[in-house]
């Protein structure tokens, strides 16, 4: 995406970004993707020795994808920073869309800067992780 | 319960190497289509994701040996996750960690326990790829 990084200013939305349901192939997948092989992400059988209903989403999977909401709107190359809070527990079958603000300009480093808010949040309006990244703005 | 005097505890440095199958199979689950990330050309050089550093950190085979400090793996949760970036992680590169218990902290009388863990890349050229802090929540 081509911004126009005079124009920027706080309060402007990121494009959001929205990933299919989370299903237990996902979760399977992820695990060896990310190398978060603990199982009780994966083995339903242990989740439920461990008092949990059923197995849950791997948070990493949700900040992966606030990860690419952000490179969409900048190149990786800016970040500066970024980091997530896990609110709740994602389910399996949660449809994750990704937000991001604009909360203020600043300069840092000698580089002008944008700090972002973030949050992912499931299709029931339940936000699954709220977070911060700071991008290079030149 | 984790003891305190685990806390500064720097575990063995460890070795990851990068690979373009790691990466595009990371890219592929997330729905990450971009060739930057994802180019199937075999001699591609691809870039690694803003959150890959904990995937690399999970690479460790021994990372799970965290459980010898105590940890349940059924009973903990990510709490938070932030990352400070430094060069980019490439497919090809060879990632040296470096890991340590930063604190060690208890909330509600002890029925939540937080381990935080300080980590910080290096690439084969020993240049840092970033750092990252993890704090994890056990239930007790």
């Amino acid at each position: 995406m081509n911004i126009d990084w005079t124009t920027i200013k706080a309060g402007d939305d990121l494009p959001s970004l929205t990933r299919p349901p989370i299903r237990r192939t996902t979760l399977a997948l992820f695990a060896g993707a990310s190398n978060d092989h603990n199982p009780i992400h994966i083995d339903i059988d242990f989740a439920k020795s461990a008092g949990m209903d059923d197995v849950f989403a791997h948070g990493a999977l949700s900040m992966a994808w606030l990860g690419q909401a952000l490179t969409h709107w900048v190149p990786q190359s800016a970040l500066r920073t970024f980091e997530t809070k896990f609110v709740s527990i994602t389910q399996l079958g949660a449809e994750i869309s990704c937000h991001g603000k604009v909360e203020e300009l600043f300069e840092a480093d000698g580089e002008p800067r944008a700090r972002l808010a973030l949050m992912a949040i499931d299709q029931h309006g339940d936000i699954k992780l709220t977070g911060e990244a700071v991008v290079s703005i030149k | 319960m984790v003891d305190q005097s685990w806390v500064g505890t720097e575990f063995e440095p460890t070795v990851v190497d990068i690979t373009a199958h790691q990466l595009r199979f990371f890219a592929k689950v997330t729905g990450e289509t971009r060739d930057e990330y994802a180019n199937p050309d075999p001699d591609a050089v691809l870039l690694a994701p803003p959150t890959f550093l904990f995937s690399v950190g999970m690479a460790d085979p021994d990372f799970f040996e965290i459980r010898k400090l105590g940890i349940n793996l059924g009973k903990i949760l990510h709490a938070t996750q932030s990352f400070e970036y430094g060069e980019p992680i490439r497919s090809g590169d060879r990632i040296t960690l470096r890991r340590k218990l930063a604190d060690r902290f208890e909330k509600k009388g002890g029925a939540l326990e937080f381990l935080v863990l300080e980590c910080e890349g290096f690439n084969q050229r020993g240049e840092s790829v970033g750092r990252m802090t993890s704090t994890i929540v056990e239930r007790h």
